[in-house]
């Protein structure tokens, strides 16, 4: 049960990740149209089951211009960077973005190895908000298939640590940014749910990890 | 709506592609960290964080040295790249792993003044600090590659026991076996995977009886082992030992034909000697002008960090200005020189073109050097002021129908000298205007005639070398070579005229760039610039290098090279390299029936040199004849040469081809992916090695490698780390071969000295260096404490005389012997000179035949477009309408072979690119990130495209070092544990997969220059498609 909660969260922050590193495709359009209603509950929002549902209503070309303005053309004027350094620290490759490559290494993650937009290609700036949401799933992935109890505790330790640190600290106002800026009912879902998804991660998920932990810790003896 | 049950949100949300971002490369797991910040936990300290302490504190008032009790700091070499510079390795005592690695202060190739030799350890720390600024003043550090490559120590994808293949050959599934059990399988054969009966190396150690009794030029069954290794790292003399000199085989090549070989032939060519083949750098601290084709200083080329650095200070505080010739902007050209960089982009494959015409312009204009070219020998040159000579003057005999044709006329054939040794060459005299013994010259001699000389009461048509230069250059006029390379005319003519504005201290220098199919002329053309100014051996002009102290020689305590039962190998490489077909039992038969001799049944190369390029073609193909075993060490031809794997996979995999294949390497690499056997091998910092720079040094270098840490692979029976070294002895003591053993190394009395272990041979090596000319210091006790030497002091001790212990100890505390260099020069020459005369026609060149067609090679350089071995043009078979662009594979300033899959360059520069030109990008409907599929005659290959103006139109660039599918980017099993595949490994684009075999040849090919083999992995006709 608690792996398929871990799962479930792992592939949510996934999808998120994917909003952020992909361009819309009338596939995903269509497919965020149709996980509507749960990504809303989930998120405990029904806000974003709507406007996810009027998503298919604006052509994907449309959404892919609104895509590239947000997180790509510094010019468009409604730019937003999707680096945490950016918004935390007012530069590119700031402490933050040095903090998070280091943790990458030392856990085996690298963001360069994710399917991404060509667009992504070649970028190696470890603080976008996609590679960032990425290893948050990674790591509960590999947290539901931990098998060992100190691997699960460094691993909870792990995306605690990482979640409190970085992406608590700026997601929520990114969200709100892109909120903002976005001119589509598409684009200000993705800026809900990212003003989202860590609070309500943080409430529905503090417990169940101490939970997965002692769990683990009881079998163990 | 209805609510999606939890899984099927996952299902849907995983169904639809577009949204996931874990690709079905994505290798999973990540692991939790349980200490450091991220779980709460605070640095060590608040500045530098968790980062080593360092090595050493220097007192910026006193200068006094404290350094590190719990670290040393260990002098060697780098092996990250063919540079080999000398770097200091910091070691954590306690742990014994490598901590950081920077450049090694007493060495030419990372410090510049480098230190004086007899500087001890302690005070060279000094040097390095903040005390009196000398830490800008001898500021010696590692290179990119250099910082990142001492994670492969460490690299999980390590082989660290000796493997069997347990399933078909090259389908990635490995047992672990013992090291006796490796051995003893690979000496004696038997039924060794259940697929039939396999000759071990004893079978086929046969030195007497021939491979072919009808051919017996071929050699002996002995031959029939072929070992192919790569490059001159340090160790490959033992190897040779084993394989050339103890086993007998002819069959033992470095890595050159795949590597540098057009360049280094050109050199050979320009300074005659088809043995060392040498060649030329800059002495870069005086030169004024540099052209360098093909190559690029700092960014291409070697020694890469040295030139690197005096590229920099020449341009800022010297008199430098220099020209890069080449398809793609490189980072040799700085916007921040100024006019004192330039960078010409020429079409790939045509630089002979652009370089025939400065040659044409040069010749026409004066704009040579005459009082250089016109000194007839080395003593007159000598009296003349003049440190190299040439045989500009001498005359060649041009009558096609004389069996000499091509050949110096000799003194003999005039009646001017003896025949026979002494026999000399012929100059006409300025002076008397009649011919002369070269030798007999007082003065200088005609630079240019063209007439006839009687000889036997015959007239005969000769022409002095230049002349023919100047014909040569002739055959073509400005406007059409100009064509050929897309250079405009009056870029070429500034061009040739700058070149010579600056007399000696003009130089001109080529490299990679020159690996297409006529590489070797376009090399020797570009080096004769070098003889039409005279710059050797000139301060400011080139040099051949400083040399070496004696290491594996008759040395001053141990002959390296003798011992008894030594075989002198006898036949024809399986390269076809050194031996003219005209010569072979193949040619003569052909004629004995009345057919035309030609073409071969594949190119034979009367004056290459380590042709790798054709050992694996030459081995699959079973021509000239079959191979039985192929040992391949510290190689990787599948992937390093253009066109093979495509061409050879198949027959690589099978092994009715080759019945043994043994790879001595220490990770599965696309090469060792098809071998039977993978014997571990150590690596980097923990490997012995005597070596030394290629060239841009002035003064004798060797460098000296030692174990600094200790392997972590396997150990044999007798206690010593599996690698080659202590597979090789095992084997040839199981053999019982000669030079191996109890009694194995003379010393300079006679007395016989065992090789049973690797230290037996490395340290008697570092024994003659230490010993040779004024024998080195001994060294202190503290020296070998703080450089870690301690750690090998009881070997030291246990293999060498009392008295040779300590000054072993000194060379290798210091990474080798360096000479002072103040040696530099004598005046305004260089005091290590080369001695041979450049040759402005080249004999040997110009009295060979192509066996593909039977042609006479041109003796001088000459233009010539893009052809196969038979000399069709490349254009005619793939017509650019059809492919527009060309192929040209980029020098990576970070990825040399040793270093894929290092997590510090995986960050930093994890992929390559497609590069493209914007017009061309344009009319390809393609922007920089768009997918693209480059298509050759052979393959095609997928890349992320780079749109840049730093490339010239038509070109498709592409960075070698990347899109592995072996070194981890392939799943591999070993035993029951499964090595996941990275897909980080195999990332980016692999240009070699695109390179193109020889229509005009038969059987396994790969394109290469018509001349000398070398391999073409430039120029290749491509198309480009988005996807």
């Amino acid at each position: 049960m608690i792996q398929e909660k871990l799962s479930l969260w792992s592939h949510l922050y996934e999808l998120v990740s994917g909003l952020y590193l992909r361009e819309p495709t009338e596939k995903s359009v269509s497919t965020l149209g149709e996980l509507a209603p749960d990504i809303g509950s989930l998120l405990e929002d029904n806000d974003i089951s709507h406007l996810l549902a009027q998503a298919g209503d604006v052509a994907v070309s449309e959404l892919r211009q609104e895509y590239y303005d947000l997180f790509l053309v510094p010019v468009s004027g409604r730019y937003l960077p999707p680096f945490e350094s950016a918004h935390r620290a007012n530069r590119l490759w700031g402490p933050s973005t040095h903090a998070v490559q280091a943790l990458y290494q030392a856990t085996g993650f690298h963001p360069e190895s994710l399917d991404t937009s060509d667009c992504w290609n070649g970028v190696t700036i470890p603080d976008h908000i996609g590679f960032e949401l990425a290893f948050a799933s990674s790591l509960l992935r590999s947290l539901a298939g931990a098998e060992d109890t100190s691997e699960m505790e460094a691993l909870v330790d792990t995306v605690t640590f990482f979640v409190d640190q970085t992406l608590a600290k700026w997601a929520e106002p990114f969200g709100q940014k892109v909120q903002q800026n976005a001119e589509t009912p598409f684009y200000r879902a993705v800026g809900l749910i990212t003003t989202r998804i860590v609070p309500v991660w943080r409430r529905a998920f503090g417990e169940t990890l101490q939970k997965v932990s002692l769990h683990r810790k009881s079998q163990s003896t | 709506m209805k609510k999606l049950s939890r899984r099927d949100f996952i299902k849907v949300a995983a169904a639809a592609g577009s949204l996931t971002v874990f690709g079905i490369g994505y290798s999973g797991t990540i692991k939790g960290i349980s200490k450091g910040w991220w779980s709460a936990e605070r640095p060590r300290d608040p500045i530098t964080g968790n980062a080593p302490e360092p090595e050493f504190r220097v007192d910026r008032k006193s200068g006094k040295v404290i350094p590190n009790p719990n670290q040393y700091v260990a002098n060697t070499v780098c092996v990250g790249c063919t540079t080999l510079c000398g770097v200091r390795v910091r070691v954590d005592k306690k742990t014994g792993k490598v901590l950081r690695v920077s450049g090694n202060p007493y060495h030419v190739l990372s410090a510049d003044p480098f230190l004086p030799y007899e500087t001890p350890i302690k005070e060279s720390y000094k040097f390095l600090s903040g005390y009196q600024d000398s830490g800008l003043k001898h500021r010696s550090t590692a290179c990119g590659r250099g910082n990142a490559v001492l994670d492969k120590l460490y690299d999980p994808y390590r082989v660290l026991t000796p493997l069997k293949r347990v399933g078909p050959r090259g389908s990635g599934k490995w047992q672990p076996i013992t090291f006796e059990q490796l051995v003893k399988e690979v000496v004696e054969g038997g039924d060794l995977f259940g697929e039939g009966h396999v000759d071990g190396l004893r079978a086929i150690r046969d030195i007497k009886t021939p491979i072919d009794p009808n051919a017996p030029e071929l050699g002996p069954k002995a031959n029939q082992l072929v070992f192919i290794a790569g490059f001159k790292e340090g160790r490959l003399p033992l190897a040779k030992r084993f394989s050339v000199l103890s086993f007998g085989s002819i069959n033992f090549t470095g890595h050159r034909g795949n590597c540098g070989l057009s360049m280094r032939a050109g050199y050979a060519a320009l300074l005659d000697d088809w043995k060392k083949y040498p060649h030329l750098k800059p002495d870069f601290k005086n030169t004024e002008f540099l052209l360098t084709i093909g190559t690029a200083p700092a960014n291409a080329g070697n020694p890469f960090k040295r030139t690197g650095k005096m590229v920099a200070e020449g341009r800022s505080d010297g008199d430098l200005t220099y020209v890069v010739v080449d398809p793609v902007l490189t980072n040799s050209d700085s916007i921040a020189a100024g006019a004192r960089s330039r960078w010409i982009p020429v079409k790939p494959g045509t630089d002979g073109a652009l370089v025939m015409a400065m040659i044409r312009w040069i010749l026409e204009n004066d704009r040579y050097n005459a009082h250089f070219l016109s000194q007839p020998n080395g003593k007159v040159a000598q009296a003349a002021g003049e440190p190299s000579w040439s045989n500009a003057t001498h005359l060649v005999i041009v009558d096609e129908t004389r069996p000499d044709y091509g050949k110096f006329l000799r003194g003999s054939q005039l009646g001017l000298a003896e025949k026979g040794k002494n026999d000399t060459f012929v100059v006409i005299d300025q002076t008397s205007g009649k011919p002369i013994a070269h030798s007999k010259a007082t003065g200088p001699a005609v630079l240019f005639y063209s007439g006839t000389m009687e000889i036997d009461g015959k007239p005969v048509a000769v022409k002095t070398s230049l002349q023919l230069l100047k014909e040569e250059a002739q055959k073509h006029t400005l406007e059409e070579y100009s064509k050929a390379c897309e250079v405009p005319v009056s870029t070429i003519v500034s061009l040739a005229d700058e070149f010579t504005r600056h007399g000696r201290k003009a130089v001109a220098d080529c490299h990679g760039g020159t690996m297409h199919s006529t590489g070797f002329y376009t090399a020797y053309a570009a080096v004769m610039l070098n003889a039409l100014v005279g710059n050797l051996n000139w301060k400011g002009g080139t040099s051949a290098g400083g040399g070496r102290y004696a290491d594996v020689k008759p040395g001053p305590r141990y002959n390296m090279v003798k011992f008894k039962g030594k075989v002198k190998p006898k036949g024809v490489r399986i390269s076809r390299r050194g031996f003219p077909y005209e010569k072979t039992t193949e040619f003569k038969k052909k004629k004995e029936a009345g057919q035309n001799p030609y073409p071969a049944q594949a190119p034979w190369y009367p004056f290459s040199m380590a042709l790798q390029s054709e050992y694996l073609p030459g081995s699959l193909n079973g021509y000239p004849y079959p191979v039985k075993a192929i040992i391949l060490w510290n190689t990787n031809p599948m992937y390093g040469q253009a066109g093979l794997y495509n061409a050879a996979k198949e027959a690589m995999a099978d092994p009715k081809r080759v019945p043994l294949i043994i790879s001595i390497d220490p990770f599965i690499n696309e090469t060792s992916a098809f071998a039977d056997y993978i014997v571990p091998d150590t690596v980097l910092y923990e490997t012995w090695g005597a070596t030394g720079p290629w060239a841009g040094y002035l003064t004798k270098v060797n460098s000296v490698r030692w174990p600094a840490v200790e392997p972590p692979v396997a150990k044999t029976p007798d206690g010593d780390p599996i690698c080659m070294e202590s597979f090789l002895i095992a084997v040839a003591k199981r053999m019982g071969l000669p030079g191996f053993g109890d009694k194995a190394i003379p010393d300079a009395e006679g007395n016989l000295h065992p090789l049973n272990h690797p230290e037996d041979w490395h340290l008697r090596v570092a024994a003659n260096i230490a010993f040779d000319a004024e024998p080195v210091p001994d060294a202190s006790d503290e020296d070998i404490a703080l450089t870690g030497v301690e750690r090998i002091r009881e070997k030291l001790k246990a293999v060498l005389k009392p008295e040779e212990w300590r000054k072993v100890a000194y060379v290798l505390a210091r990474g080798g012997r360096f000479e002072d260099e103040k040696k530099s020069y004598q005046g305004e020459w260089l005091t290590h000179r080369y001695g041979k005369p450049m040759q402005i026609y080249n004999e040997r060149v110009g009295t060979a035949r192509n066996s593909m067609n039977g042609k006479r090679f041109v003796g001088v350089p000459t233009w010539a477009p893009a052809r196969f071995a038979d000399e069709t043009l490349l254009e005619k078979v793939y017509e650019p309408k059809e492919w527009p662009f060309l192929m040209v594979s980029t020098k990576s300033q970070l990825v040399s072979a040793p270093v894929p899959g290092t997590p510090k360059l995986e960050v930093i520069h994890p992929q390559n690119f497609v590069v493209l030109h914007e017009d061309d990008a344009r009319k390809l409907g393609v922007k920089s990130g768009d997918r693209v599929r480059v298509t050759s005659p052979a393959a095609s290959v997928e890349g992320i495209v780079s749109v840049r103006l730093g490339i010239k139109r038509g070109v498709v660039g592409i960075e070698h070092g990347y899109g592995h599918w072996g070194l981890g980017a392939k799943q591999e099993q070993i035993g029951n544990k499964i090595w996941h595949a990275s897909a980080l490994r195999g990332k980016g684009t692999a240009s070699n997969l695109l390179g193109i075999g020889d229509p005009s040849r038969k059987g396994i090919s790969t394109l290469g220059d018509f001349v000398v083999g070398s391999n073409a992995r430039q120029a290749i006709p491509v198309k480009v498609e988005k996807i």
